[in-house]
């Protein structure tokens, strides 16, 4: 992005990212050209639907897409200056886990079922400090008071635990060795909402802790707006509008963040329905050739599939990808 | 867990009982007179007569059956052999050692280099290697054992003069009965390995593990391989039951005096005593691996153990 032409560089910057997944022979593009950056100890939401790439975005800085069927494509990405897309498999590994680490979005799965969750979290801390098995297992069992979990359960299974503290049990993994960027990847989808709140708290005061730079990964407004400090609305695997998460809150200015927050329900009015965005997102097979929401958005015309949509600053650090940004009254 | 297994031995007292119920009926109802087979044609109705009330061949089918069933419960006694007037539990004891033994060598190979290829083949999917490991599984599969270990007496005992073409003696003699007995197992383990492999490959908690910066080898041992090895385990488990039953064309073929051999020879001279006794063997050794795979399961994943534990416990509860 054109913005911040400070000297210091970003902690994380991604360049033009992008993404393909091959399938069958039709190419699937699920990330085109995004870019974004995140200094340390702030947060970035990455909002938008299911399948928008968000994921793909998060998996490509930890190099772990699945190959094949997925590959990226082009782009860049700096994290501490250094191009995480450039260097070996050896150099990366000692990157994951350590300066980078991963919550994932499915708790049911995401642990391993035969091993011992103790084991599961010393694992990552053996790999990346010179620790004895003890000591290792010693610093799991903290690790689990951190999130809340009594550590005489660390010689337990994942079966023995509910979805939210296997969760918590995630969480405890991702931070074991106090990683610099956190990815979050929709931490709370499969939780309730009691449990939500608590691991979104835990979430915060852990990285206030650590001075953590976060992605957070999530298609829940009410989350972004408690976790995060900036904003990026992904549409079709493109950043869409991206600002600070008060100025899109209170300003949003693309039709497709209209459109989202429009389908939020609203306590205070008395409505009989929801105003939901008509249509589908587009089939990331065949992309349309200009703004990719341009079939589903009510004030589209001719224009808006000629080229490719640029993104426009609207105000400061606030930006938006539509044509029609000039003359669309932002409400 | 020991509870379960005290348990399981128990049901296999039942299993034993119908089987040699089974095994017993089918046998007497067959046609064929055994003591006109143990006596040849030359004997006279006179010795006929007094060998079938020496042998209990006069008593009505309950009694028999009964006198059989108990001997098999409580005496370990698998009757008698027809031709030779032995014990078939001593027949088949002193048999036994030498099939275990080609059946541990032979699974030993087929399990030291089935999990390697069927690994490389998941790994490399749709690679050349995986083709290759393929390829080598399906000859495994579909050459014939007999086959096999003649080209590999042909090469190894005519024409290297390596290694002996049978008979038995030291493990010399059990190489090539073991590497022709445990290629269609090899074979069947790498393919199973593959499937299986596969389906762990793109699991959450794999890429959890890579997230973790493990290296790629450490995610194929400690999180990929134990999660796949259930179907690998029931495969092998049931191919090592099917050899201690007796590899009856490779120990024909190597002239090995194992349970294979004897029970072609009983049933080449209808000695009826002697087949009932070994199929029963066969039987028991089969349910005991069995409770052996089953145990093992237990051991890899801990949510089967759970369960033969939660079984125990539910029980406790309500009782």
């Amino acid at each position: 992005m054109e913005q911040n032409n400070t000297n210091q560089t970003p902690f994380l910057k991604v360049e033009d990212l992008v993404v393909e997944y091959t399938s069958e022979g039709q190419v699937i593009h699920a990330v085109n050209g995004v870019s974004f950056q995140l200094e340390k100890g702030r947060t970035l939401a990455l909002v938008g639907e299911t399948g928008a790439g968000k994921t793909s975005i998060a998996k490509s800085i930890m190099r772990i897409l699945p190959d094949p069927p997925a590959k990226i494509k082009g782009g860049k990405i700096y994290l501490d200056e250094e191009d995480v897309l450039c260097i070996s498999e050896a150099e990366m590994q000692k990157l994951r886990g350590q300066k980078v680490s991963m919550i994932f979005q499915d708790p049911m799965t995401a642990l391993n079922p035969v091993k011992r969750v103790g084991d599961q979290i010393a694992e990552v801390i053996r790999q990346h400090n010179r620790v004895t098995k003890a000591e290792a297992f010693d610093r799991a069992c903290e690790m689990l008071k951190t999130v809340g979990i009594s550590e005489d359960r660390a010689n337990e299974y994942p079966h023995q635990f509910s979805g939210g503290m296997k969760q918590r049990v995630v969480i405890a993994m991702a931070l074991a060795c106090s990683p610099e960027l956190l990815l979050a990847d929709e931490p709370t989808t499969a939780l309730d909402v009691t449990i939500q709140a608590q691991v979104l708290e835990m979430i915060n005061r852990l990285k206030a802790e650590f001075n953590t730079a976060m992605i957070m990964i999530t298609h829940d407004l009410g989350v972004v707006a408690e976790v995060s400090d900036e904003v990026a609305v992904i549409y079709a695997g493109q950043v869409i509008e991206y600002g600070a998460v008060e100025s899109i809150f209170d300003r949003p200015s693309h039709p497709y963040t209209q459109g989202l927050f429009g389908s939020l329900p609203d306590l205070g009015k008395d409505v009989d329905r929801l105003s939901p965005i008509y249509g589908l997102p587009p089939d990331p097979t065949n992309l349309p050739k200009g703004c990719s929401f341009q079939p589903r958005c009510p004030y589209a015309t001719k224009e808006c599939n000629m080229q490719p949509v640029k993104m426009k600053e609207i105000e400061k650090g606030h930006y938006s990808r539509c044509c029609k940004n000039n003359d669309l009254e932002v409400s | 867990m020991g509870k379960y297994i005290v348990k399981r031995l128990f049901w296999m007292i039942p299993v034993i009982l119908g089987v040699t119920v089974l095994i017993f009926t089918i046998m007497f109802f067959v046609p064929g007179d055994p003591v006109a087979i143990m006596l040849g044609s030359n004997a006279s109705p006179d010795e006929i007569a007094q060998a079938r009330e020496l042998l209990g061949l006069n008593k009505s089918y309950l009694e028999r059956l009964l006198n059989y069933v108990s001997g098999v419960v409580f005496r370990f006694d698998l009757g008698t052999s027809y031709q030779y007037g032995t014990q078939v539990t001593a027949d088949l004891l002193e048999r036994f050692p030498r099939t275990v033994m080609l059946a541990l060598c032979s699974m030993l190979i087929a399990v030291a280099f089935g999990i390697p290829l069927g690994v490389t083949a998941a790994t490399h999917q749709d690679s050349l290697s995986d083709r290759v490991s393929m390829l080598i599984a399906m000859f495994g599969v579909s050459i014939p054992a007999f086959w096999l270990a003649q080209m590999l007496v042909l090469l190894f005992s005519l024409k290297l003069g390596w290694l002996p073409s049978y008979g038995i003696g030291g493990i010399k003699y059990y190489i090539l009965p073991a590497i022709s007995n445990s290629f269609a197992g090899l074979a069947g383990i790498a393919r199973q390995t593959r499937s299986s492999v596969l389906e762990c490959i793109r699991a959450d908690y794999v890429t959890t593990a890579k997230a973790k910066g493990l290296s790629g080898r450490k995610v194929l041992m400690g999180h990929i391989l134990p999660n796949s090895l259930i179907p690998i385990v029931t495969y092998a488990g049931s191919r090592f039951s099917m050899m201690l039953g007796g590899a009856i064309v490779i120990e024909n073929v190597f002239s090995i005096p194992g349970v294979g051999t004897y029970m072609v020879q009983a049933i080449n001279y209808r000695d009826y005593g002697a087949v009932q006794g070994s199929v029963i063997f066969c039987a028991i050794s089969f349910s005991i691996i069995m409770l052996l795979v089953d145990l093992i399961y237990a051991y890899i994943d801990p949510r089967i153990k759970a369960q033969y534990e939660g079984k125990r416990r539910r029980k406790k509860d309500n009782g």
